[in-house]
């Protein structure tokens, strides 16, 4: 029999790298290839496990992923027991709002006492992959691990990476193995770890704690094979949907999200387009070229909209011309033209 | 809180004159408009009406259309009081039958309907593309202290032969009612919509039932009978857009009214199934159509409709026709004036073309080898032959 397995997705952790567009929203909110939000490949990796539950730990801002992930039952996480739960920020006497990591699984400890599960998965919402996470857990198991880290071969910004002996065990914390901000652990030591970094006020679950206890515990690094993208940045975030665009569309066939009531997207008399992928309910009778168009935006004819991407409910109207832009939502552009380019896409959250 | 109004919901009805679409699912369940099926026009309707008590009738190849319904979440029908019964034919002590009309199914229900003892009782098809808001209805019915309240709307004379005609007075009572008449007295035909006091329907459902030359069917039997007997019918007049898609021609042009004219501002609701956006590669070209999620287009796609994860190869051409959800056009092949049905597929070079203002329809799961078109003796496309079966 398959052994329970917790989930704990972290929702903010990254919102500095995309500042500009986090004011409104947590980072694992952030609408990503026209009909989807960053937390689906979190929580479309997950499913696959039949998570006991899932913790989604927030912090500020959780308003839009909240809705998003509603009772969690498109991801098969709307359970009788168990099931997806926000883990919103509770503050009292000795629980502040926290400011890392590890004060952030403070906040979520009692959602990680309660339950019933051996394993604990931790992850953040800066991938942009499906990974086959039964593999991994697989694996934590054969070796009976404290903890396994999800590492990948390919180069990546990442916090740290490892060097491991044959069987996976990381030896030191410098190596060709990066590290994915995803990792198992054993649900007893993260209570442990939980209440020693309180109690002794540490900063940094990497620092403080992985990399000083590596000698006494049994941590494993995973390797993952499967094609990473990661955001760190707003320029990540729009190369990223450029390098899914290009070469990568198989991503959606196990990404899952939440589903909307809105019509398909009608194209008019004088629409013309090249290399784009468009969400729903969308009117368009311009020129959209190598663009990411999400649902209910409006393109009339004469406009002009370029290796951009264009959020929801945008309207772009009289002869208005954006290439290199990022609009975000709700915007409505009359007679603009906005140009930034290739390394340095302009981001625009309000005109 | 019993509700006062319940809906009933025929959805059992084969659908032969739409035979290649519905081959393996019933008329309801069949896919339209891109995202959406049938269904969820009436569906939709009762959900923006404020129903929430709705059996749906079943019986011909349920399957497909029993899975779509689920628990009826869809439509906000998921609820601990009321909600979407799935009401199928069934066998008693003594034995049992299938529903054999209109009225026998509704009939065979009463015990459903006695559990909510409703005032009223809304009975409707669920193979009818129209927008309408059944309290304007409901209201109507209770205003004119009716028994039974008839859905009208104008049709153009020369169709008039197919549907249930009626002649009425200046109050909107009905005088005259006729199921499909050789001529017509007038233009104004039934919806197949019904709001029946539930007192009454009791009454003429059971007297129905003990006639054994009845047709046990509601524009034939209950209708007329009621008629005769004096009791209050009124007729409702609706003037709004109402398409029957009994057909392949009719199915093609209300998919085309989607196009043209949107879903007039009323939100439809849908069991969405594909999360994916839809994809449009280099060398594609579309113009006046509508493109649905999980679609890939690297062809030419005009005056068309492309259903969920359906595919357009590159160098294909879509002229005036409908590919529905996971319906393939390989490279290179020409498809005019057709409707390419669920899980189809056209091969490489070929052509499908409807000509002299007929729609050429492949069904579902079939792969063209060769070259088609209207006239031709298709084996691919058995339509033609079904019409002339019925007569």
């Amino acid at each position: 029999m398959k052994d329970k397995i917790l989930g704990i997705v972290f929702s903010n952790i990254h919102d500095q790298s995309l500042s500009k567009a986090t004011q409104n929203r947590t980072f694992a909110a952030m609408p990503f290839m026209a009909n989807y939000r960053l937390v689906d490949f979190s929580l479309s990796n997950l499913s696959p496990l039949r998570p006991e539950a899932v913790g989604v730990i927030t912090k500020y801002n959780y308003r839009s992923l909240v809705s998003h992930i509603s009772d969690g039952a498109e991801w098969d996480l709307k359970r009788k027991n168990g099931g997806v739960l926000i883990i919103s920020p509770f503050e009292k006497e000795k629980n502040k709002i926290y400011k890392n990591r590890l004060e952030a699984l403070f906040n979520a400890r009692e959602f990680i006492a309660e339950s019933s599960a051996q394993t604990v998965v931790l992850c953040d919402c800066n991938l942009v992959s499906i990974i086959d996470l039964n593999k991994a857990f697989c694996f934590h198991l054969e070796k009976d691990a404290d903890i396994t880290l999800l590492t990948s071969k390919q180069t990546i910004k990442a916090d740290f990476s490892v060097g491991t002996y044959e069987n996976g065990e990381i030896y030191n914390f410098s190596g060709d193995n990066f590290y994915l901000d995803v990792f198992f652990i054993k649900r007893e030591l993260v209570l442990k770890i939980i209440d020693y970094s309180i109690k002794n006020n540490l900063k940094s679950f990497s620092e403080d704690i992985l990399k000083k206890a590596a000698n006494k515990l049994k941590i494993f690094a995973f390797d993952v094979k499967e094609k990473i993208y990661k955001i760190a940045s707003l320029n990540d975030y729009y190369s990223v949907s450029f390098a899914i665009l290009k070469s990568d569309e198989q991503i959606f066939n196990n990404l899952i999200t939440r589903k909307t009531d809105l019509m398909p997207t009608v194209y008019k008399q004088n629409s013309k387009l090249k290399n784009s992928v468009i969400g729903e309910n969308c009117i368009i009778d311009g020129y959209v070229e190598n663009s990411i168009i999400f649902s209910g935006v409006k393109i009339e004819c004469g406009c002009k909209v370029v290796n951009s991407i264009i959020m929801n409910n945008c309207i772009i109207t009289n002869d208005s011309e954006l290439s290199f832009v990022i609009a975000d939502k709700n915007l409505r552009f009359d007679r603009k033209k906005l140009k930034g380019n290739i390394n340095n896409p302009l981001y625009l959250n309000s005109i | 809180m019993k509700p006062k109004c319940v809906a009933l919901l025929l959805a059992g009805g084969q659908g032969k004159r739409l035979f290649p679409l519905v081959k393996n699912s019933s008329k309801p369940a069949v896919s339209f408009g891109g995202k959406y099926r049938i269904i969820d026009f009436t569906l939709s309707n009762l959900k923006n009406s404020d129903i929430d008590t709705v059996g749906v009738l079943t019986q011909y190849q349920p399957f497909e259309l029993n899975e779509y319904l689920g628990s009826g979440e869809a439509w906000d029908l998921n609820l601990k009081n009321g909600g979407l019964y799935v009401l199928p034919p069934y066998t008693e002590l003594c034995g049992g039958n299938f529903y054999s009309g209109t009225a026998d199914a509704v009939y065979k229900n009463l015990n459903f309907l006695n559990r909510f003892e409703p005032e009223c009782v809304l009975i409707l098809s669920a193979d009818h593309i129209y927008f309408m808001d059944y309290s304007k209805l409901i209201d109507f019915h209770n205003s004119k202290k009716a028994d039974l309240t008839i859905c009208t709307t104008q049709v153009d004379i020369k169709d008039a032969k197919r549907f249930g005609i009626i002649l009425k007075d200046q109050n909107n009572k009905i005088i005259s009612f006729e199921e499909k008449p050789k001529k017509p007295k007038s233009d104004r035909a039934s919806m197949g919509v019904y709001v029946f006091n539930f007192r009454k329907l009791k009454k003429y459902l059971k007297q129905d039932f003990q006639n054994e030359k009845s047709n046990h069917d509601f524009g034939k039997d209950i209708i007329p009978l009621m008629l005769k007997q004096n009791e209050k019918v009124f007729s409702f007049d609706f003037n709004g857009y109402f398409r029957d898609v009994g057909t392949s021609e009719s199915f093609w042009k209300a998919n085309m009214d989607v196009l043209e004219r949107g879903l007039q501002n009323k939100k439809i609701y849908t069991k969405n199934s594909s999360y994916k956006p839809h994809l449009i590669k280099d060398g594609a070209e579309i113009s006046n159509s509508l493109v649905s999620n999980g679609a890939r287009v690297l062809g030419t796609v005009k005056n068309s409709l492309v259903f969920e994860n359906a595919e357009i190869k590159s160098g294909a051409e879509i002229i005036n026709s409908i590919i529905m959800s996971n319906a393939v056009v390989e490279e290179n092949a020409r498809v005019h004036n057709a409707i390419i049905a669920n899980d189809a597929r056209v091969k490489k070079s070929t052509s499908v073309v409807g000509k002299n203002g007929e729609i050429a329809v492949i069904a579902a799961n079939i792969k063209t080898r060769c070259s088609v078109q209207t006239g031709d003796k298709m084996p691919l496309c058995p339509i033609k032959e079904e019409i002339k079966n019925e007569g």
